[in-house]
């Protein structure tokens, strides 16, 4: 009997998929993930069962500097040096669900970061592009998103502004840099009824996500406030 | 030598706070570098504390440590502790963004407020010392240390503009050695010809020679130039540290001075463009970049004969209701847009205003058109022509709320009306500012726009107003006469796919079209207040509103302030139930700064004040309250001309420097005068400071604003010349308190710890009550404070008098 489980038990792990979010025997953080999801995300009203799956499955604090690792899952963005930040986990979600994005779009990733968006992505679609500028973010991004077997996903470090021009169109694209305008190269390289999302304001203070859809030739641009900022109706204007 | 000690330690901690707050600003940002002040004054006041709580068990220490040795000790650990504390800031790594998080951040802060305070902490041990010791010189005292002081701030200038922050940190850590040299040259050409040779004396001369010697060097070679090894960084969250990481990108040309340090950058991936239309097809212009204190970039365009981009920006809606305008007048603290819509415009002649003088003469050679060195306030206030079209292009803080302290006269009541005032029958008065969600800017500024209306007699200034908005700018245009012909800017707003957020003007276009939000918000925020005006109740409308959108005064100039504290649970969970948006505003810090400083003060007054006890040497409590009320006093009357000259003066760091030099060397003369004066001239000057800043309170606004049509060095001394009749006699009462009610050395310490502890807390409140009740306000307190003081001596006075 202890033979067949150890037979098992190797099968088990060979079976396993490569990639680091199921690495669920060695995972230290997985109820705390668990956790976020439930609390954070399905919560405040996400319900797509890929995005909240993908949320579920990749390890956020692997993403993270070693001594932010205990605060990975908290309710808030973290700063992960050199000026970066990862998102809340809220905004991840609610970022990749209003992408609409399903297991055949091609999607460009604009700012690589910490390399946990491009992650979240290919959880949901096996096309996922990334482009990041500056370069230590590139490399180790990288180098995580290698590690931790996210193969499938095709980094590049280059100028986001220009797109990926031999592999477009795109399905979605999504910008994850602070931006003070919308690239014109990238709503040319958009396919037809394509989208583009981006968060608006400081990770820090107020961010609300701004999606722009491409008919034909106009754009249309819709501003999601999700649960980062509850207008101020009636109630909220009169109760002190 | 006390005397010069004292003069060159207050010359030095006084430049290098100046310092310090350069540093801050540039690596942290401007609200953190007003923690300075609070570090500054806690250090000086934990000395008092340290030698009135160790009085019983060294005694007759101020004798002892009055001695020149002794003095140049201090003068050399001073000097070691600043030079200490610039590298441990250099090489801190202290992230204020990670400070909610990361609970070592916690603790690097703590360690920069340690090794940041030492350094004031011995300079105030030093003036505590002459005080405890020759307590008949008070006021002799008291002028060299003000007069040290005045002059560091204003060497502070020079020094930046020659040496850089760093470097000028550094300097200032040699300025106290000045009389350690010459007691040790002194010392050591005495004993070579006339005792024998390595006397003790000789060796702790040499020693200090040495000392001083190897400090020049260290100093020199560490901290100075631009190969220094020690350099303080930009944060990374800032937009120059995050544009440096783009590949090919570097910074060609540096300044530093008094107004900041400005960092040119070239870089291909710069693409700075707020406000440009989807509709854009091609690329921004090629664009290089000036950064002011690390942020705030200024772009400049390659223009040449491309003014598709510009005309295709939000802010160009503007011209579009002014075609062919002849003036065109400037604003732009921050952005770069403006001047390619006025190029785009064929405006016949474009001006601008810039105050800071390097960004000046960067924006005249790069466009080659009229730039003016000045404050735009003063400017729209002196004599001068109309124009078309005035741009304020002010985008606000790259991170929402850190320029919660910021003072800006340039979105105030007052502000918009000297722009109305300078426009032309015809002109347009264009604003371009990023969008907030709640809706806060926009709501400010078209009340700010529409009471000035109203003020100006406008009978329906609903129809002189516009906002249009993108999905992240918006931009309000208004003018003293009805807007013209809006069909070119309806159709200007469709090609482009710009939204309008709310006009009175009969536009048959719909808001919430092309960027839409979930519900239009900013509209029926508008309307709401729109009505409420028309149905002449806008303060129902804001005091409802959630957070404060009232139009800025010149008192209260604090555009990025929208809290309401009574609001704040509501606030906290209509942005998302999020702690640490809240923890990045401004506002908070001064809550956090001012609650940390209450709690060191009395911790700091308590432990020496049981030890006194302990001993048995009662003194009064009023003694020790009358110290703490006058250095109340003074601190606010400091603050208050400190805020009321960046009106004048255009920069905060500019009024600061002018405002602590002047009241400083008045303060010093008047302690100087103190020397000869008996008791009765304490009580006099407490109750004419008391009677000045109250009537300060009702005059001097009025007073600073006539004196904007000034030149820009009269200006400046206007400015001295307020500071004369309150900055005298406010340097008579903490020198004659120590010369005439206390006994002894401890109470001395005590007393200098108390006025220490006041002057932290002061400086803190301060900042609060200008935000919460306006820059004035502080007078009244000043007044306050000086009468409590007056009554905390009569009891003395009164028996002084029987016996």
């Amino acid at each position: 009997m202890k033979r067949f489980s150890l037979i098992f038990a190797i099968l088990f792990l060979f079976t396993r998929p490569s990639n680091a979010s199921d690495t669920g025997t060695i995972d230290p953080y997985r109820k705390e993930r668990e956790m976020m999801v439930q609390t954070q995300i399905q919560a405040r009203g996400i319900t797509d069962k890929a995005v909240l799956s993908a949320m579920e499955r990749v390890p956020r604090h692997l993403f993270v500097p070693e001594e932010l690792r205990g605060r990975a899952y908290g309710d808030h963005p973290l700063p992960i040096g050199e000026g970066q930040t990862i998102s809340q986990p809220y905004i991840v979600a609610l970022m990749t669900e209003k992408l609409s994005v399903n297991s055949d779009s091609k999607v460009l990733e604009v700012g690589t970061g910490s390399g946990y968006q491009a992650a979240v992505l290919s959880q949901i679609t096996p096309s996922v592009y990334t482009i990041e500028i500056k370069v230590k973010l590139y490399e180790n991004a990288s180098n995580i998103l290698n590690n931790l077997g996210y193969t499938k996903i095709q980094t590049r470090h280059g100028d986001g502004y220009f797109g990926w021009e031999q592999v477009q169109p795109f399905d979605a694209i999504m910008i994850t840099a602070a931006v003070d305008h919308i690239p014109p190269p990238l709503l040319k390289q958009l396919k037809d009824g394509g989208r583009l999302i981006l968060p608006l304001g400081n990770p820090f203070s107020y961010q609300n996500l701004v999606r722009v859809t491409k008919k034909g030739e106009d754009y249309t641009v819709d501003q999601i406030c999700g649960v980062l900022f509850v207008p101020l109706t009636g109630h909220v204007m009169r109760s002190r | 030598m006390i005397l010069w000690t004292v003069f060159f330690l207050s010359f030095s901690s006084l430049a290098f706070e100046i310092f310090l707050t350069r540093l801050f600003s540039i690596s942290q940002w401007n609200h953190l570098s007003f923690m300075v002040i609070s570090i500054a004054l806690l250090g000086f006041a934990a000395g008092g504390v340290l030698f009135s709580f160790l009085d019983g068990r060294m005694p007759g220490w101020e004798r002892k440590w009055s001695t020149w040795i002794h003095l140049d000790i201090l003068a050399f650990a001073f000097s070691i502790s600043i030079l200490f504390s610039l590298f441990i800031l250099s090489r801190i790594p202290f992230d204020y963004f990670r400070l909610p998080f990361e609970p070592i951040q916690i603790l690097y802060l703590f360690i920069l407020y340690l090794v940041l305070g030492v350094a004031f902490f011995f300079c105030g041990l030093a003036i505590m010392i002459g005080y405890a010791a020759c307590p008949e010189k008070s006021g002799s005292l008291y002028f060299a240390s003000m007069a040290g002081s005045a002059c560091g701030a204003a060497a502070s200038i020079p020094l930046l503009s020659l040496f850089g922050e760093t470097g000028a940190a550094a300097l200032s850590a040699l300025i106290p050695l000045i009389p350690a040299a010459g007691d040790g040259l002194k010392s050591l050409l005495q004993n070579f010809f006339h005792k024998p040779f390595l006397s003790q004396t000789k060796g702790v001369s040499l020693a200090m020679l040495t000392a001083v010697v190897i400090l020049c060097v260290f100093a020199v070679f560490l901290f100075s130039g631009t190969n220094a090894l020690l350099q303080i960084r930009p944060s990374p969250y800032k937009a120059l540290s995050q544009s440096l990481q783009f590949p090919d990108s570097q910074v060609f040309q540096k300044a530093s001075g008094i107004y900041g340090r400005v960092d040119c950058l070239q870089s291909p991936h710069l693409r700075y463009a707020p406000g440009l239309s989807l509709k854009y097809p091609s690329i921004p212009p090629t664009q290089w970049a000036a950064f002011k204190d690390g942020d705030h970039p200024l772009t400049f365009y390659e223009t040449n004969s491309n003014t598709a981009f510009a005309r295709s920006t939000l802010q160009y809606a503007g011209y579009v209701l002014i075609p062919n305008p002849g003036r065109v007048l400037i604003i732009q603290p921050g952005g770069g847009t403006a001047i390619p819509c006025a190029l785009a415009s064929g405006a016949e002649s474009i001006t601008v205003v810039e105050p800071h003088p390097f960004l000046a003469q960067l924006t005249q050679k790069h466009y080659r058109i009229t730039v003016v060195s000045d404050t735009p306030r003063a400017f729209l206030t002196a004599p001068g022509p109309t124009f078309d079209v005035i741009h304020v292009e002010n985008w606000g803080p790259s991170l929402p709320g850190t320029g919660a302290l910021t003072q800006d006269y340039l979105l105030t009541l007052d502000a918009f009306a000297a722009y109305l005032n300078r426009l032309s029958h015809r002109g347009i008065l264009i604003v371009s500012r990023k969008l907030r969600l709640p809706p806060a800017d926009s709501l400010r500024l078209w009340s700010t726009a529409y009471t000035c209306l109203v003020q100006k007699g406008v009978s329906d200034p609903g129809r002189h107003i516009l906002i249009l908005r993108n999905w992240d700018t918006f931009v309000l245009i208004a003018s003293g006469s009805a807007l013209p012909d809006t069909a070119p800017l309806i159709d200007f707003a469709n090609r482009l796919n710009f939204d309008f957020i709310f006009s009175k003007i009969s536009v048959a276009h719909p808001v919430n079209r092309f960027n839409r939000l979930p519900e239009p918000y900013y509209h029926r925020a508008l309307s709401e207040l729109s009505d409420a005006y028309e149905r002449g109740k806008p303060e129902t409308f804001f005091n409802d509103y959630l957070i404060d959108v009232k139009p800025l005064t010149d008192e209260r100039p604090f555009p990025d302030r929208f809290i309401k504290y009574d609001r704040i649970r509501t606030l906290y969970r209509s942005t998302g139930s999020r702690f640490y948006s809240l923890f990045m505003s401004g506002e908070i810090v001064v809550w956090v700064v001012m609650i940390e400083a209450a709690a060191i003060s009395i911790l700091f007054l308590l432990l020496p004040l049981s030890s006194i006890y302990r001993r048995g040497k009662k003194q009064f409590p009023s003694y020790f309250l009358f110290f703490f009320f006058v250095g109340m006093g003074f601190m606010f009357l400091e603050m208050y001309f400190v805020q009321a000259f960046t009106l004048l003066l255009g920069d905060p760091v500019v009024s600061f420097v002018a405002g602590i030099t002047g009241i400083l060397i008045f303060s010093g003369v008047g302690g100087r005068i103190s020397q000869n004066l008996g008791k009765g001239a304490m009580q006099k000057s407490l109750l004419a400071l008391t009677i000045l800043a109250a009537i300060s309170y009702w005059m001097l606004d009025s007073g600073i604003h006539q004196a904007l049509r000034l030149p820009k060095m009269s200006r400046t001394v206007f400015a001295l010349i307020l500071l004369l009749p309150m900055g005298l006699p406010a340097g008579l009462p903490f020198p004659m308190g120590m010369r005439i009610l206390l006994d002894g050395p401890q109470q001395r310490a005590f007393a200098w710890a108390a006025n220490g502890c006041a002057s932290v807390l002061t400086a803190v409140a301060s900042v609060q009550i200008a935000i919460g009740f306006g820059i004035s306000t502080n007078l009244l307190f000043a007044a306050a404070s000086y009468f409590s003081a007056w009554l905390c001596i009569q009891k003395h006075v009164s028996q002084k008098g029987t016996a």
